[in-house]
């Protein structure tokens, strides 16, 4: 067995954003599933049909905008956190 | 209301190159960088290439903590899964020919950019440029369809005549002034890295003067890169979102765990005792063609923000600071002319077109293509043959060396698909190449016909 399988989560440092930064609209979204399959983090999954948003994204979003950008229904709003918070790249 | 001459937006090492160029020619520049230091929101993907030491001066006197020049790099064929083994490994040294100096010393510097963004944006302080941290810019001002300022997350406004925008792949104010929405998928992709965090002594140790590795295979592909104090391991199997999104999976985040258990990586991390440190996303533009609403009136877009990366391995850092400082060089002249409009900002996106930035645009959406395919199982078979060839056929000691040698016709015949695959890219890549360099030299020669008549004798019967 190889000496270091890797825990995404264990390893980014993220200062939680008091505020919301991504929005998804559950109107407009049509349940393509394009954000769950991009999401490097696997924030998202499917629920009725619908992209939901992990409720803690806040402490593990890279702040890529990756699923904003598959979104073809433009049903996903995001933002960057304010200044101050999100991610921290001490090696980037 | 705080005034300035001229206001950057991001302060990586594109920002800090233009707000670093507008200071020393005595603009009144604030730069603005949402990280709490400059390199927080940044990964460094693969280093700094010899252009920069040729285009800029101080870049010559680059001195950061894990700063490595590389002199000896590996290059990695990689079995299909689920093998971790290499299947052809070479190792090369920078070139021995080469049009200016520093590309013969070293092929690429590996630094943290945390590191490099911060020496980047000293440079710009110490010409007299103002830096204001913790600062997200989430809107510009407007006086009609003009830029004419910036405004932040708690609404403070910043006036300039002139801003440029070098705020990154997601830029909000290439949103917010309608240059772009956000891109297509077919114009981006994402990279996921891990720094491991290792002794510097038994990097030096192991390492010797190799400090890059590029690996691939069918279906995967990536990089390590060693700094003095720790290394990466990259993942880039060469997929736009838009194929992500069509095979159903993310390879290029969920391959980071098979990559770090290559063989040749795992030696990397035994031999240095290395442990896992950081997780990095690094989403970037992957554009085939030159992006050219890049600019309108009062504003400039430079960096990933432009889509600047070129077309084939997505290089960006030299391409950001280069159409920066070629940006802050059309802002000082705006300032000259008193035009700041779309119309005189229009000379910075015809300039970086035909600058080396846009010259990689050139060969249209062949190059892009081209990298993709070296992650195919095609361009593996290539070199599964030709290792064939060389050590089944050439250098056997399996069997009598004449027996080996005549299996190579057969080997070479086996490789025509490959080569024909290849010269398929080659071709046009190569055609486009070549018309440009026809047209310098017609260029050339026209300017010089004027001389070379000149020197000629008057023709007979003249005076």
């Amino acid at each position: 067995m190889e000496k270091h399988p890797i825990q995404k989560r264990e390893l980014v440092t993220v200062i939680e954003s008091p505020v919301d930064f991504i929005r998804v609209d559950q109107e407009k979204c049509v349940g393509c599933k394009n954000c769950v399959i991009i999401c490097g983090m696997d924030l998202w999954r499917m629920s009725n049909g619908k992209a939901l948003l992990a409720s803690d994204y806040k402490r593990f979003c890279t702040e890529c905008a990756s699923c904003y950008t598959v979104c073809d229904y433009n049903a996903i709003e995001f933002t960057f956190p304010p200044p101050g918070y999100g991610i921290v790249y001490e090696k980037g | 209301m705080n005034s300035y001459d001229l206001i950057v937006v991001g302060g990586g090492p594109g920002g800090s190159a233009a707000a670093k160029e507008a200071a020393d020619s005595g603009l009144k520049v604030i730069v603005f960088e949402r990280g709490r230091f400059c390199g927080e929101k940044n990964s460094s993907g693969f280093g700094l290439s010899p252009k920069a030491a040729r285009d800029f001066d101080y870049i010559r006197e680059l001195d950061v903590p894990s700063l490595w020049p590389t002199k000896f790099g590996m290059m990695h064929i990689v079995e299909p899964q689920p093998s971790n083994a290499d299947r052809m490994t070479w190792g090369l040294t920078p070139p021995r020919r080469s049009s200016y100096p520093q590309a013969s010393e070293y092929m690429v510097q590996m630094m943290y950019r945390a590191e490099f963004d911060q020496w980047m944006m000293e440079k710009a302080t110490s010409a007299g440029a103002e830096l204001k941290l913790t600062t997200l810019i989430t809107n510009v001002l407007r006086d009609g369809e003009q830029v004419v300022g910036v405004i932040d997350n708690e609404g403070n406004q910043y006036q300039a005549p002139v801003v440029i925008a070098a705020d990154g792949a997601h830029s909000l104010v290439a949103q917010k002034a309608g240059l772009r929405n956000k891109w297509d998928k077919d114009q981006v992709t994402v990279l996921a890295t891990v720094d491991f965090e290792a002794d510097s002594e038994r990097i030096a140790e192991y390492c010797g003067d190799t400090n890059v590795h590029i690996f691939m295979g069918p279906d995967r592909g990536g990089y390590v890169c060693v700094f003095r104090n720790g290394f990466h391991v990259g993942s880039r199997p060469a997929k736009t979102l838009l194929s992500e999104i069509d095979a159903g999976r993310n390879l290029s985040t969920t391959s980071i765990t098979d990559n770090t258990r290559l063989d040749f990586v795992q030696r990397l991390i035994k031999a240095t005792r290395a442990e896992p440190r950081e997780f990095q996303l690094h989403f970037l533009p992957w554009l085939k063609r030159f992006n050219e609403r890049i600019y309108t009136g009062g504003l400039m877009l430079t960096g990933d923000a432009a889509g600047v990366p070129e077309p084939f391995m997505a290089e960006g850092v030299w391409q950001a600071m280069y159409s920066s400082r070629l940006a802050a060089q059309v802002a000082l002249r705006a300032h000259k002319d008193k035009d700041f409009s779309k119309a005189y900002l229009s000379q910075y996106m015809e300039e970086l077109k035909m600058s080396p930035v846009g010259v990689d645009f050139m060969a249209g959406t062949e190059l892009r293509d081209f990298f993709s395919e070296w992650t195919s199982q095609t361009f593996y078979d290539l070199f599964d043959n030709l290792a064939d060839a060389m050590f089944y056929g050439m250098l056997t000691m399996a069997e009598p060396h004449a027996q080996g040698m005549l299996r190579v016709p057969a080997i070479l015949v086996d490789m025509i698909p490959q080569l024909l695959f290849l010269t398929r890219y080659y071709f046009p890549i190569a055609e486009e190449a070549s018309r440009e360099k026809i047209t310098n030299f017609l260029a050339g020669m026209k300017m010089m016909a004027p001389i070379l008549k000149s020197m000629m004798p008057p023709a007979a019967g003249g005076k």
